[in-house]
């Protein structure tokens, strides 16, 4: 009698600490929810604009859908970090393009999306762009393209006007051909009304750098960025600007730099298609100020995402279903009309719909015509895998400038110092 | 362990199905482990093994999704030889620790005397007022530093244009980001340290001071020869706890100089430096490198702190 008490006391202690530990450690599954409805968990940044495209679809097919939205930086750390765990993934996860080029090196952490279907949609989007997510050896597609960031000029109104320069979209064009003229006007509106030319220097890099046929990687997957003429040429350009004094010294993507958006602090903003959204969540109230126009010496792409699937989700055949409706040609123009970012579906660039779409906060121009044109402009690009530090190490070597603590050519040396130490590691 | 557990135990004589099959003893030995094995499996699982598997991690080159080569010591190697930026996070965390602390436990001081003196009407509204910066949420914190500090429109450099003084770029300097940092930390817990001298404070007998005033020393004096002295064991306990915060200042940094520091790394701190290894460039063999010096230097610093501590105690 007493024995077996004596046995069970110690069967419980045993199992209060496995349920504990269990408690503790296992997360529930949520595959389905309480109705039996499929849910699909889906990892996406602010900024996106599809929120809502998806609540309408989980509507209309009776699916449940738990949307996370999390800073952009954190949507790709966390994703790696749930991959390699083996758990904690989401059913969909947007991903950028620096980093699906990081994620290609271990493609069977994703579902294939080629196995699931995608070769029937591969005509509606733009080839490189699908390339961007295709494996090398081309049988293994990690997402679907979201948007492109085809490239254009933002530029204030209120600041070309009082510098007595021409406002309308097709003479400032006109007036800014190269980069040369860039500078060339800069340095008249700084005469005249003693306002910057453009934001940030890393700005006129980032757009620049994209300008060219190669950035930090060749197609073999070596590091070109020393030899890389264009890159070089950027980082020169963005010198160039803070020595001439063009620049507002404003940081990207800071509080501050929203405020000098919005009091006209400079005169241009370099502006791939989903900048449009941060310009009118940072500056609302600089509507109509802003106008846009074609970038000088042709467009090139700048960011533009993925949806993929990571292997541990349970509802492939689901997600792909939503992916798919969601990226198709007439979602992406919904999207493009919402939200700004510029689809990845060249079949529409022609249609009456974005020919014709107009954006007031931007006076009224035809953004859909100027970055269909900007897109048509854009040519193939390799990222590679160490695109996201190669291209912080630069930046960083341009604010060394900008701040004045070091002069440009020890601060160059310094990135290039960096980049091979930290690629060996 | 167990040995009090021997006290009660009752033996089962008036009952003849019972086998002896194990001592009573040994049973109770067994039941004490079982009683406290539930830290120990938790301590084993999310304490212990992570170490042992970062020191294991530590001499390979793995990017967490692919698989992991064995380097043996290059990671050490290369963290000694040929890492600048290891040594700048390390002299960082101490710049921002050395100017956060010193004024940070000096003001909470004179907070805490404010506080505990008799002219201050409704202490219990300042007392909470006090705390109350502790318990905000530091990246909201951080938000509001990063606007009071903005170069251009910045609070702080507005107020300095009255005397006449150019807008400073603090985040694009050494020691203007280094002072924004500390100011974070400090605004954040000079309250909470002012509590704890408070209740220090309010733990000396009043009549030390009445007899100091019939002995007729002055205010001065009774501050220095009892208030201090009295109150030394929580100044004390305060510089450890402000060291082993200081030592692992993450947010602040990371919300003021955005991840990587700055373009100089001004403010890269020491667990800055290991997150960014780890999570943005997944270097997770370098990473665990990082953790396991990072780890010694704070043994290291622990135990000198401790000499010090004591030479401080035995000179009372």
């Amino acid at each position: 009698m007493l024995r077996k008490f004596g046995i069970q006391k110690i069967l419980l202690v045993f199992v209060s600490v496995m349920l504990f530990i269990g408690v503790v450690g296992c997360s529930k599954d949520t595959s389905t929810d309480s109705n039996g409805k499929t849910k699909l968990t889906i990892w996406l940044w602010p900024g996106m604009g599809i929120e809502d495209q998806i609540k309408q679809y989980a509507e209309e097919n009776g699916i449940e859908v738990d949307i996370q939205l999390s800073e952009f930086a954190d949507v790709h750390n966390n994703l790696t970090t749930a991959l390699a765990a083996g758990s904690g993934a989401p059913d969909i996860s947007a991903v950028e393009v620096k980093g699906i080029d990081k994620m290609k090196g271990n493609p069977e952490h994703f579902h294939n999306l080629l196995d699931l279907g995608a070769d029937d949609v591969k005509g509606d989007y733009l080839d490189w762009k699908w390339r961007q997510a295709l494996t090398a050896d081309g049988k293994h597609l990690l997402g679907l393209p979201t948007d492109i960031g085809p490239q254009a000029m933002a530029y204030r109104l209120d600041i070309f006007e009082q510098a007595g320069l021409p406002t309308d979209r097709e003479e400032v064009a006109n007036l800014i051909k190269t980069w040369d003229d860039f500078i060339r006007v800069g340095e008249e509106i700084k005469a005249k009304t003693g306002k910057a030319m453009i934001d940030s220097p890393n700005g006129a890099y980032s757009v620049m750098e994209g300008q060219g046929s190669e950035k930090y990687f060749d197609k073999d997957g070596n590091v070109i960025v020393q030899d890389n003429p264009q890159i070089k040429k950027a980082y020169d350009f963005a010198v160039q600007l803070i020595e001439k004094d063009l620049t507002s010294g404003f940081e990207q993507w800071s509080a501050e730099w929203g405020t000098g958006m919005t009091n006209g602090d400079f005169a241009t903003l370099l502006a791939p298609a989903w900048m449009m959204t941060f310009m009118k969540e940072n500056a609302p109230d600089a509507a109509g100020i802003w106008d846009i126009t074609l970038l000088p010496e042709g467009s090139g792409n700048w960011g533009g995402s993925f949806l993929t699937i990571p292997k541990e989700s349970k509802n492939a055949e689901e997600a792909y279903k939503l992916i798919k409706w969601l990226l198709s040609p007439e979602q992406q123009l919904a999207t493009f009309k919402t939200a700004g970012n510029f689809p990845s579906t060249p079949g529409i660039y022609d249609s009456e719909e974005i020919q014709s779409f107009t954006s007031d906060y931007f006076n009224n121009a035809p953004v859909g015509k100027i970055y269909a044109e900007a897109a048509k402009q854009v040519k193939p690009i390799i990222e590679g895998p160490e695109s996201i530090q190669i291209e912080g190490y630069i930046g960083d070597a341009i604010t060394r400038v900008k701040d004045g603590q070091a002069e440009p050519q020890a601060s160059w040396d310094q990135a290039m110092e960096q980049i091979e130490r930290e690629l060996s590691r | 362990m167990s040995s009090n557990v021997n006290l009660n135990k009752q033996q089962p004589a008036n009952s003849p199905s019972y086998k002896k099959t194990w001592k009573q003893s040994t049973k109770d030995h067994i039941s004490g482990y079982l009683y406290i094995s539930p830290f120990f499996i938790i301590f084993g699982v999310f304490g212990v093994f992570p170490i042992i598997f970062t020191a294991w991690i530590s001499f390979h080159k793995w990017n967490i999704l692919g698989t992991k080569e064995f380097v043996g010591l290059r990671n050490y190697q290369l963290l000694f030889t040929d890492d600048p930026l290891f040594w700048k996070a390390l002299g960082n965390t101490f710049s921002i620790w050395f100017i956060s602390t010193l004024p940070q436990l000096f003001l909470a001081l004179i907070l805490a005397f404010i506080l505990n003196s008799a002219f201050v009407k409704g202490k219990q509204f300042f007392r909470l007022a006090v705390f109350l910066p502790n318990i905000t949420s530091v990246v909201a914190v951080a938000i509001i530093f990063g606007a009071i500090f903005g170069q251009q429109y910045g609070i702080l450099n507005y107020l300095l244009s009255f005397f006449g003084i150019e807008p400073i770029n603090w985040q694009g300097t050494y020691w203007g980001t280094h002072l924004a940092i500390s100011s974070m930390v400090m605004w954040r817990w000079t309250g909470y340290n002012a509590i704890i001298y408070l209740a220090a404070l309010q733990s000396i007998p009043k009549d030390l001071y009445e007899a100091a005033r019939i002995d007729g020393a002055s205010k001065a004096q009774q501050l220095f020869h009892i208030t201090i002295p009295m109150i030394r064991p929580m100044i004390i306990f305060t510089v450890i706890l402000s060291t082993i915060g200081g030592m692992q200042i993450f947010a602040e940094p990371l919300m003021f100089s955005g991840p990587g520091g700055g373009a100089m790394d001004q403010g890269l701190t020491m667990t800055l430096y290991l997150y960014e290894e780890a999570f943005t460039r997944n270097s997770f063999g370098y990473a665990s490198a990082i953790a396991w010096v990072l780890f010694l230097i704070i043994v290291l610093f622990s135990l000198v702190n401790l000499f010090v501590t004591r030479r401080i105690k035995s000179a009372e």
